[in-house]
Order: C-alpha cells, then structure tokens, then sequence
C-alpha cells in the first residue's frame, strides 16, 4: 500500500557524530506521509469503523557518512523514498530531491540500513512507502576539557585552531586558485583550491605571519592573530603581477591572409580613442584617415560603405555614433575586434572593401561586477553577472553628455544639438561542455537638432535627423570529436530594425526627405568538419534578408555621389518615391583547408556563391524581380618555413549588392543597375622574432567593376555600372604585445586609389585617397597603477578639386564655383600627437580610473579641406580640430 | 547627415568669420540680371538688363548664350558654358553691343525633347543666356537662365515679382535721427543718418508678386500636376555697414544695417543700398537706394 497525502512530522532530537579530530552535528528528519482512506456508506444502519494506518516507525538509525562539501556548504537536505515491508526491512531507497555534491549518496546508503516496526493497516502488517528528509548540518565539536597538568610538568602547549579563507584579486574580487599560502615561513603550507579558497587546519593560537606567493600575484604578507578555541576565517585581496588580462588567443579555426586581431583591455588607453576600443581599428595599416576624425572606414582604397562591420556574425548598419564621437557598442562588452582589410575568406561578403568583425564576451567568471564611467562624451553603466546553471548575464546602458555643453560652445548662428545613446543585453548559458546558446539584444539611437539663427526664409523648418538600429540575435554553438579531431557547429538568426537615414527639410518648394526604415533578417550557420589530419572541410550558408521601407523626396539628382564635383543633389525635378522593396541574399559557401607538414603548408581553396534578390514596387507597372549570380572563387596560402617567418598570398572574387537608394526609380534604373564586384591579390610576409614581437608586410592589389556612377549626358538613366577602380600599395605592421608593460605598434601604408568614372575618361584620384598613411602608438604602465600612452600620425592630404573661377547665377543670387580637373589638388598633410594619461587606485572590492586624454597636443590645425569667399575669390583652409583635452572618471567592481 | 554633422562641428571648431559677406558690395559686382519678360514662348523677344555696382561706368558686356544643356551632378549650367574661348556652343548676342541691356530672341527649341535638358524643380526649361562684365581689371562672370513657355503651359507667363519700397523701421532708427513713424526710403533723394549706429529696414513687394503656378511633381511613375505658390525671397546689399541678414521674404521682410561695423572709409559719405527680389522662375527685380552718413 502507498500512503497518499501529507501528514505530520516526526522530529529526531540531534545526534553528535564525531569524525576523527572534526566533530560533525547531524539533524534528521522523518517526514511521514498521511493517509487517507475512503469511506464507505451503505445501507447498513450501524456503519462500521474506518480502518487505520499506523505508518512504520524509525527503530534504528543509522548515521551518514557526510561528503567533503559538508565544510564548504555547511548544511544539505536530501528527500528520499522508502519503501518499507511487512518486516519493517528497507526494500528500496531512491532520491525524490537531490542536493548533490555526494550528500545523495551519502543519505541513500545510510537509509538503506535503517529499521522500521513495520506500518499496520486494519490491524494488519503491511509494506509502505514513506517519504523522508535527511538532514546534513555541519557544527563544530567544542574543544575538549583541558588535560590535567602533572605537577612540575612544563603547561602543554595550547591546542591548535583552524585558519581559513579565500584569496581574491584586489578589484576584480575574482577567486584566485593555486596560490601558494605559506604560514610563519613555512612552518605550515597549503594552496588554494579552485575557488580560492585554503585552510590550514591546526595552527597555534596567537600572532602569525601568512604569506601568499604565486607567479600571477605580487608578494603578500598578511599579519593576523589567533585566538585560543576560535576558528579564523578570512578573506585576502591580493594584487595580480602582470598589469593587464592576460590575452588567451585561442587557435581560431579560420586562418586569414591579413589579419589583425586586437583584444578589448590591451587597446582599451590608446590615446586619442577615449577609450573606445572599436576606434582602434581607425590606427591600423590599411585604414585611411577619416577627415575630423569621424569614423568613416576607408580601408584599402574602398569607399565607407564597402566595409562590412559585424557584431558576432551579424551585420551591423553603424558602427559609431555621429560619424565617430563613439562607437555604437560598448567597448566594455568587447572580447575582440578582428579586422580584415581585404582578401578575406568564404564566410563573409557583400562587399569589395574589408571586414570588421566585433566579437562580444561573456560576463566575467563568478560574482557581480560592472562599472560606471563619466566623461565629456558619455556615461556609462555596466553590469554583469554569472547565475546558476552556466548561465551568465551582462548588459550595458551608455547616453551622450555631449549634448548637454556643446550647444553653449557653438557659433550663434547654428547650433547643433547631438545626442545618442546605445545599450547592450546579453545572456549565455553553457547547457553542456560542449553546446553553449547566447542571446544578445543590442542598439543606437542618434538624434541631431541643427538650428539655424537666421536661416534663409526658403528653408522651411529645422534639419533634423533620428537614425538608429536594434538588433536581437540568438546563436547555438556545438563542439563536438569527429574521429579524435575536434570540430565545431553554429548557427546564429537574427532580426531588427532600423532607421540608418531620415532627413528631412524642405527649400523653397522643394522638398528633400530621405526617410529609410528596413527589417533585417539573417541566418549564418557553418560546420567545421576534420576529415583527416590534414583536411578539414568548412562549409555553411550566410543569409541576409531585408524589408526595405523608402520614401525620398527631393530634386532628381538625389543625394551627393563621390565624385560629384558641383556638390551634386537637389537639383532637377522634383521628385518623389514611397515604396517597400525586398532583398534577399542568400550566398552558400565552402571551404578546403590543407594543413601539410604539421601546419608549415596551409592551402585553402575557398567559394562563396552569392545570389541577390531584389524585389520592387510591387502591386504596380513597374514591378520587378530580379536575382543577380556572383560566383565568388577565393584561394589562400600560408607557408612557414622557419617558425619566426612565414610567406602568404591569396587571390579572390569580391561582389556587393547595389546600395538600396540606387534602386529607387526616382534614378531610372532600378532594373538595370547591377552588382559590383572586384579582386582581391594579396602577397606578403610575417615575421614573429619573440613571442610577443609581429612584423608584417603585405602588398595587395584590388580591381573594382562596375561602379555605380552618375551618367555623364542629360539622359535616362541617371545612373549606370561605367565606373572601374583599381587600388594599389603596400602595409606594413610592427606590433609590440604586451611585454614588461610596454606595447604598442607602427603601422604604415602607401597607396593609391583611382576611378574612371565613364569609359572615356581618364583616371582620376578617388575622393579618399591618402598617399601615406603612418601611424605610431606606444603605451606603457607603471607601478601603482600610472600608465602613459601616445599616438602619433602622418597622413596625405585628401584630394580636392580645385576652384579655377566663378560665376553669378543671376536666377539664384549667388556664386557657383568653377572647377578644375576632378581631386586635381590636395589638402596639406595631416600630423598629430595625441597624450594620454591613466591612473588606477585599486581598493579590496572595486578600482576607480581616471583619464586624461589630450588630441593635437602641439596644436596643429590640419587642413581638412578648403572653404571660400561668397565669390570664389578667396579661399582658407578648413581647419580641423585644436588641442582638445577629455576628462573621465571610472568606477568598476 | 553624418557629413552635416561634422561640418557643424568644423564650423564650431574652424570656420573663418574673416569673409566679407555677399551683402558687402566692393568693387565690381553684378547684383542681378533682369529680362522684362522672364519667361518667353519660341519667336518671342524680351531685353535683358544688369544691375552693375555703381562706380563701374565704364563697364563692358560680352553677350552670350549658350546651347549646351546640364546633367545630373553638373548643377545647373553646364560645366562647359563657362569657357572664355570661342565655342560652337556659345552664340554671341549683339556682338557689337558692349551694353548692359540687350536683346534677346527666344530661339525655336523644343525642351521636351532633351535638348535642353532636364526640368527643374519648377518643371521648367531654360535657355543659359551668360554676360561677362569687365571693369578694368575686375572681371565677373554672370548666367541668367530665361524659362522657355511651353506651348501646353497651363499657366500665363511667369512675371517679376515688382518691389513697392524700401522703408526704414520706426522703432530702429532713433538713434540715426529718425524718428516718428517708419517711411519708405525715397527714391530720388539721399536720406541723411548718423553713422554708428543700426537702422532698421524692409522691402515690400506687390501682393500679386507672389504667383502660383502649376508642376509636375511626385512619384516619376505617377508625376502629377501640382499647383503651389512662389518663394520670392528679398536679397540684400550694401557699399557700407554691414547687414543683419542677407536675404529675407515676404513673411519676414525686416533687416538691420549696423553702420558701426564696415563703417565707410570717412565720412560724411554717401553709401548704396539694394534689395533684389527672386522669386524661382527666373523673375527678377530690385529697388536701390542712397543714405548719407554723417558723423
């Protein structure tokens, strides 16, 4: 018979168990289950009485044997069943509510002894099963009574007590294992386990000394008193020996051409990023210089928009905030930034530039920490956590300060009014050692107010702009052994929405508004398979899927081209187009990777087949479907003779689908706009003299097709595929990782990018293209937590086309300029010197910093462009930015 | 927008306030070019005038007009009316006239097919008449586009917007030694003020100034008729004194002269005044005026 319900308990009195020198208090408890029993009504007139269940009673106890954990967890409640006899013998024990840690075990073989009366139904024996809680407490025996002293005998000597604790980072509050904890010298040692924690069981009452040594911390010796009887417990902030995380580069299972990869803490103090680790990538050889240091990412010749950025395999539309205040992910939330600037592997396309790629970090292991950071951009809050069952949790919240200064410093006759924001939302959970699920939710918001104090009455209402992007991703991460070798599955989808542009104003009665709004969709997903010690096959599918929402208005120009010369736009009929269009770019890829000679010889035949769909104006006359096929074949080698040198090339098809706003038809030529495309060579060397030491030098060639320019005649279309590029130089890359606290590197790049707009036409400079391009940064940490960082740059001016005279449009009433040949000229030389300052005060529990960060210390106002009198008589240049200092202060725990 | 943004921070960080204002008139200038009849059907003559700056009496004009039309991307006269040399495509008007006026003979163009290019954004076509105005040494450079009247116009000719006055405002001019209510400047006489000091001004156009007229406009799939009314905005300039604003509109006519700043050379000193009014189709007209300054 089973009892059913709840009834009352049976509470044991407490039982002493003794353990060798450690006593140990048990409590139990026995739990009986109630009964019940259903009753019976008949006719009978004298019903008779209900039959009862006495429940077995406990006759014999038997003590567990506790687990270690007993210490460290201190009490544990298993639930078991019990099945029970007729003789009142244990017949079966099972675990209803585990605790774990070895008390399941424990319980089980300690119930499995014990001795029931048996449980009586009706008067009769019968076997029951019972529920029943044992009860694990830890509480240590008292000391033991004193041993008598024979007389003339020496006193003995007292009795020794324990000494425990836990070893943390000053700080971080990090536990820290394997530290070697010494007491008085050596008279006693132990180490502490993988959470930090020692004890040293028998340590005489009185003044010690303990000391705490380990290659990963500075000396520590801390002076503490013991009491007679009194167990001591304590925890102990030490500081780490080396000044910065140690970078764990793992071996990343794709190996690029040319590649650069920077962790978040090494670039974290370069000066003149204020601390924004993703401006970083702005300082690397192949990258031009944005003109005010905005973040436009031309990289190897290629305009802005043909470098991809991601943020853990999903495509990113902005990636800083007002073109370079700040970028829009949070740099704490930063693992790693990879940065790829051409040449690149099967996995990423749709575009003929370079590929950033932003790689987020889970929250840091056990505990709560954050931080809150204010300075004159923004301010900060982070905060992350790691919970039960491998799930760990991290989210970030950052707003703009600036807006709330700059408004007062500005001329009177515009104010501008920028103000952003962007957060960060991220959980992990590692369901096995090897399947792990992330869910990161991320976004930015910016928002511009310009303000006009005697605007021309023409222009009606204020410019404003609110462009922003939400993104929510989910990705499933599976290692697993194929024939001993390991490999690795993942898959990521994700959706969004953004704004990237919405402008809108009008001007006379004419209005311009470019108002764009797109539902993203994606899915990535890639196996890495190794077939056999030297061939390991990638392959998986990269899908990119938008909503487009468009509605522009303005004169039949559209919005300015690079290479317009007349500043292009608004100009022409007045225009206007409200439409939903659709892409959909699927591009499947696969990859052989070769590995000879125990990883000497590594040859990669790549493809990625990239087919775009494009899906327009639907419901209506000018509806289209159109799907373009780019066969994209990519090869690369790496051969390392020498374990310092190695030689590596690669050569590969590049294809990019055509910017959104070109496919209005407000330009004629949605159906006949095409995909560009463009190849990569690339050859170079690398050389590794110390572990810490990287040289590298790489000469790269890059052929662009079918440009999307303007049409050179007053005919339909407004826009063609005539334009062609090449790119061609050189980068060079001397790095320091971190090494007795000092790392920094030089990079410089020579190149030169030119376009040729229509067949007929000569080459031309591309509106970016920057000559010489040399930057130096050194950073250094001191003791006490002072460290001093510089950036020094040298770039080529950027072209400009020349002014050669003017004219006065009377129907206007004013000036237009007259040009000379196309990017003709350049601007003088950019140089700057940026400073920048740490200091760290690290206390037990959290760190607080302070920055001082100092752009054109020499305060040299570059050129950055040219502007003119009313007449195009005169001229000056535009100069860019003074000395400009930045103050921060941070608080982390 | 992100260039915008930038550029306003390069103008909170760099811009040169050093440039004299267009509003400052010095030297040789052409403020405006007129034709009686801005707009004009094939066969029809209209005569073309320029406002020069005074003390340019002995001021030439070269006469031209040009048959090239502009693109996308060029702005709105095409790149190559602007060079000096004989071209095909510069057609001299009145070569033996050097005058200020001229003559002017809409040519049989047909715009609707291509060869004058693309519409405005007033859905209108235009011949680039240019006139280069020599003065000495100086040398300006002027085009005035004449609107081509279609034969399926629905709507008369353009006209010039047509300026009433010039006036002074009441409450700006006291310290100048007006007072009283505020007065039009008048045309034939020199108004006295007191140097030093801001004068209060604004212009006033006819009622009728302010036309409507028909475009087309809207989704190049469905471009539909659309009738909408002018912008006529007032362009200002000065020989002295520098001007609070240098356009303004019917709406909001009112601008400051400060004669402290850019003050004339010594006084007393006679200075120009103009007002020239745009409205989008090529109507044009303008008022001058002449103050004398006093210490």
């Amino acid at each position: 018979m089973r009892c059913a319900g709840v009834g009352g308990t049976l509470r044991r009195d407490v039982v002493r168990v003794h353990r060798t020198n450690r006593p140990v208090r048990l409590v139990f408890l026995l739990f009986v289950l109630g009964w019940s029993a259903a009753a019976f009504a008949d006719d009978a007139p004298a019903p008779k009485p209900q039959p009862t269940l006495t429940p077995p009673k406990l006759m014999r106890f038997v003590e567990a044997t506790p687990p270690e954990a007993l210490k460290t967890r201190e009490r544990a409640e298993v639930i078991l069943t019990i099945d029970v006899d007729d003789q009142g013998k244990v017949t079966a024990v099972t675990v209803a509510q585990p605790a774990g840690d070895g008390f399941d075990e424990a319980a089980v073989e300690a119930a499995k002894q014990f001795q029931f009366s048996p449980g009586v139904y009706d008067g009769k024996p019968v076997p029951v099963r019972i529920t029943y809680k044992y009860k694990f407490l830890y509480k240590p025996a008292p000391p033991p009574a004193p041993t008598p002293v024979a007389e003339g005998a020496p006193p003995p000597k007292p009795k020794g007590v324990p000494l425990a604790g836990v070893v943390r980072e000053k700080g971080e509050r990090v536990a820290l294992p394997g530290i070697t904890v010494l007491l008085d010298d050596g008279a006693l040692e132990t180490t502490t386990d993988d959470n930090g924690r020692f004890e040293l069981p028998d340590v005489p009452p009185g003044p010690h000394v303990l000391k705490l040594r380990a290659r990963a911390i500075q000396n520590a010796d801390v002076k503490l008193t013991l009491s007679e009887g009194k167990r001591l417990d304590t925890t102990i902030y030490v500081s780490p020996r080396e000044r910065y995380v140690s970078v764990v580069r793992a071996q990343r299972p794709v190996v690029e051409t040319v590649e650069t990869i920077l962790s978040g803490d090494e670039v974290r103090r370069i000066p003149g990023t204020q601390g924004d680790t993703v401006k970083a990538v702005q300082n690397l050889p192949g990258v031009a210089r944005s003109p005010f240091g905005g973040g436009l990412l031309v990289v190897w010749g290629s305009a802005p928009g043909d470098t991809r950025t991601y943020v853990d395999g999903v495509f990113i539309p902005t990636l800083f905030h007002f073109g370079g205040l700040r970028s829009t992910v949070n740099s704490e939330i930063v693992n790693s930034i990879s940065f790829r600037p051409g040449g690149y592997g099967a996995e990423y396309g749709r575009g003929t530039g370079g590929v950033v790629e932003i790689e987020t970090r889970k929250a840091k292991e056990k505990g709560v920490h954050g931080f809150a950071q204010l300075d004159l951009i923004d301010a900060s809050l982070f905060v992350e956590a790691n919970l039960p069952k491998n799930v760990s949790i991290a989210a970030g919240l950052r707003r703009s300060t600036i807006d709330a200064w700059l408004p007062a410093i500005t001329p009177n006759d515009f104010q501008i009014v920028p103000s952003y924001y962007d957060y960060q939302l991220k959980l992990n959970w590692r369901a096995t050692p090897k399947d792990e699920l992330e869910i990161f939710a991320f976004g930015s918001v910016d928002i511009l107010r310009l303000a006009l104090k005697n605007p021309d009455p023409a222009l009606q209402g204020q410019v404003n702009s609110d462009t922003y992007y939400h993104r929510i991703l989910a990705r499933y991460t599976r290692r697993f052994s194929l024939w001993g070798r390991p490999g690795q599955f993942f898959a990521t989808v994700s959706t969004g929405y953004d704004v990237p542009i919405q402008v809108r104003g009008a001007f006379g009665n004419t209005d311009f508004v470019v108002d764009v709004r797109l539902c993203p969709y994606t899915l990535r997903s890639a196996v890495r398979l190794p077939l056999t010690d030297f061939l390991r096959l990638d392959a998986g599918i990269d899908f990119e899927g938008t909503r487009f929402y468009i509605e522009a208005k303005g004169g039949a120009g559209g919005p300015p081209r690079e290479g317009d010369q007349a500043g292009g736009g608004f100009g022409g009929q007045n225009t206007s187009d409200k439409t939903t269009l659709w892409t959909n770019n699927l591009a499947p890829f696969v990859a052989l990777n070769f590995n000879f000679w125990k990883g000497k010889l590594l040859i990669s035949p790549q493809l990625r087949l990239d087919i775009y769909s494009f899906t327009g104006y639907q419901g209506t006359p000018d509806s289209y479907s159109n799907t373009y096929v780019q066969f994209q074949p990519r090869l690369t080698m790496r051969y390392q003779p020498l374990k310092w040198m190695a030689v590596k090339a690669s050569i590969g098809a590049y294809g990019q689908p055509q910017d959104i706003v070109s496919m209005s038809l407000r330009f004629g030529a949605p159906k006949t706009i095409q995909p560009q495309h463009s190849w990569h060579y690339v050859f170079g060397f690398d050389f590794d003299p110390t572990s810490t030491l990287h040289i590298e030098a790489v000469a790269f060639y890059k052929d662009l097709r079918q440009l999307v320019v303007r049409a050179d005649g007053p005919y339909q279309p407004i826009l063609n595929n005539d334009g062609i590029g090449r790119v061609y130089g050189a980068d060079f890359l001397i790095r320091q990782q971190l090494w007795k606290g000092l790392f920094g590197w030089i990079a410089y790049t020579a190149l030169r990018a030119e376009r040729k707009d229509h067949p007929d036409d000569p080459w031309r400079l591309f509106q970016y293209d920057q000559t010489h391009i040399l930057t130096l940064i050194a950073s250094y940490k001191f003791k006490r937590g002072y460290q001093v960082g510089l950036r020094f740059r040298y770039v080529t001016g950027n072209p400009t086309t020349p002014v050669t005279g003017s004219y006065f449009d009377a129907n206007a009433g004013q000036y237009r300029r007259i040009n000379g040949e196309i990017y003709s000229a350049r601007n003088s030389d950019f140089h700057q010197l940026d400073v920048r300052f740490d200091k760290t005060w690290t206390f037990n529990t959290w760190k607080m910093s302070f920055y001082l960060d100092i752009q054109n210390i020499y305060n040299y106002r570059s050129a950055e462009g040219v502007t003119y009198n009313f007449d195009f008589t005169k001229s000056e240049p535009l100069a860019g930015l003074p000395i400009v200092p930045a103050l921060g202060l941070r608080g982390e725990w | 927008m992100r260039a915008l943004a930038l550029l306003a921070l390069a103008g909170a960080a760099g811009c040169s306030m050093s440039f004299d204002p267009a509003s400052y008139v010095k030297g040789l200038r052409v403020l405006a070019v007129q034709a009686d009849q801005p707009e004009l059907a094939p066969g029809q003559e209209t005569t073309l005038r320029l406002l020069v700056s005074d003390g340019n009496d002995d001021a030439t004009v070269e006469w031209a007009r040009c048959t090239l039309p502009t693109y996308p991307g060029a702005g709105f006269i095409n790149p190559d009316c602007t060079k000096e040399t004989p071209e095909p495509w510069l057609i001299p008007l009145a070569p033996e006239s050097t005058d200020r006026t001229v003559r002017f003979t809409m040519p049989n163009v047909d715009p609707l097919s291509g060869q004058l290019g693309l519409p405005d954004s007033t859905s209108g076509f235009y011949i680039p008449v240019r006139a280069i105005v020599r003065s000495g040494t100086e040398k300006v450079m002027t085009f005035y586009r004449v609107r081509v009247l279609l034969t399926i116009s629905p709507q008369p000719a353009n006209k010039n917007p047509v300026l009433t006055e010039m006036s002074t405002i009441p409450w700006m001019g006291a310290d100048a030694g007006f007072t009283g209510e505020g007065f039009p400047i008048p045309e034939s006489e020199t108004l006295e003020v007191k140097g030093g000091y801001r004068i209060g001004l604004s212009a006033a156009a006819t009622p009728d100034s302010i036309e409507s007229y028909t475009r087309l406009a809207g989704d190049p799939r469905d471009m539909k008729l659309e009738t909408v009314n002018e912008v006529v905005r007032f362009f200002w300039y000065t020989t002295a004194g520098e001007l609070e604003r240098e356009i303004t509109g019917p709406e909001r006519p009112e601008n400051t002269l400060n004669l402290a700043k850019r003050p004339p050379s010594s006084l007393p000193a006679v200075i120009d005044l103009y007002v020239v009014a745009h409205d989008e189709r090529g109507g044009t007209s303008w008022l001058k005026r002449q103050l004398r300054v006093v210490p």
